[in-house]
């Protein structure tokens, strides 16, 4: 076992060295693989959880109100147009992750 | 034969009414328990002896901290440091409670909506009150942007506020949906194990390929369902809009 050095500064100044040449290697592809599998799994329930989530507050407001479908195709419009803004959203975070990492 | 959904079932160990609300101690509520237990358990093996030059578990320990300090860092930045114990425990939780899910004989709580959506609701609860202490009223901003016109607003508002609500849904809905697939798969195959008789092995193989996928599932979907709650975090503590 290696002997440790008798100042902690210099032990401090390898860690820190040792820790800036980790970072600066790129990302192994296996990691990669693993952060589009993410990505995938994010834009398809990004996009179709606020329209379900749409639906179910149009269909209690029109119970509530006793009206027929109007409430339930409101919310779903809306919820398709907040199902989009999620995947803008989504894709700009992406894309910030994207650029950092290279 | 047994169906393969009966493993979902939610039993009462200890029936308890009060009120007419149904308190059980269920096989769920036992298995958060045992999760619960076994985190507490083994952190305070690893950690009663802090050492400079680390034991294998204290080794062990501080590498999932550091695994989590660095997800929060990338996510979160400086900032988000301070939440580290939250995630933490976040994190260590789901992917435990995933994991014991494979043992046999034991109740995946994670495949429920219920347990999960719970999380996930606290969770949202936690990113408002974040939100509103960090940034006062201006949180309420994150509804309707700044320079946009008031004409705009019945739109604006049910668009976002759906998409705040989808939030806690789409976390409940990947995390579940992938355990209870699995599980499900599992106990199909294994039922052709006996059906199959002498060539039985097929199955048996095809199985075990199936479970070492499901472990690394378990890790992954806990370390997804952690990455998007720092990403809505940030969203509710970022002073962007």
């Amino acid at each position: 076992m290696k002997k440790l050095p008798q100042d902690i500064s210099e032990l401090d100044k390898r860690i820190r060295a040792a820790k800036n040449k980790k970072e600066k290697q790129p990302k192994h592809a296996s990691a990669r693989w693993v952060v589009f599998l993410q990505n995938a799994f994010r834009m398809s329930i990004e996009f179709v959880s606020p329209i379900f989530i749409g639906i179910c507050v149009g269909y209690i407001l029109d119970k509530w109100f006793d009206t027929r479908v109007i409430f339930m195709l409101i919310m779903a419009i809306f919820g398709c147009a907040a199902g989009v803004l999620n995947l803008y959203r989504a894709a700009q975070s992406m894309e910030k992750d994207l650029n950092g990492s290279k | 034969m047994e169906s393969p959904l009966e493993q979902f079932e939610i039993k009462k160990i200890i029936p308890w009414q009060w009120e007419g609300i149904d308190l059980s101690f269920t096989n769920s509520a036992l298995c958060m328990l045992i999760t619960v237990s076994v985190i507490f358990i083994t952190f305070t093996l690893c950690l009663h002896k802090r050492q400079i030059v680390p034991t294998m578990g204290q080794a062990f320990s501080e590498s999932i901290y550091d695994f989590i300090q660095s997800m929060i860092g990338e996510t979160l930045g400086k900032d988000g440091l301070k939440y580290v114990s939250l995630i933490f425990t976040l994190f260590t939780f789901i992917a435990l409670g995933n994991m014991l899910g494979l043992f046999p004989y034991s109740f995946t709580f994670t495949s429920h909506i219920a347990a999960v959506g719970t999380l996930s609701v606290f969770f949202l609860v936690l990113n408002i009150i974040f939100g509103i202490k960090r940034r006062g009223l201006g949180y309420f901003h994150t509804f309707f942007p700044h320079g946009l016109p008031w004409i705009m607003a019945p739109l604006i508002i049910p668009v976002e506020t759906l998409s705040l609500l989808a939030k806690p849904f789409s976390l409940t809905i990947r995390l579940a949906v992938n355990m209870s697939v699995g599980h499900i798969m599992l106990k199909v195959l294994g039922s052709f194990i006996v059906t199959m008789g002498i060539f039985g092995f097929i199955p048996l193989i095809a199985d075990m390929c199936i479970i070492m996928f499901e472990l690394f599932v378990t890790l992954l979907q806990a370390y997804i369902y952690t990455t998007l709650s720092c990403v809505y975090l940030s969203q509710a503590i970022s002073d962007e809009e």
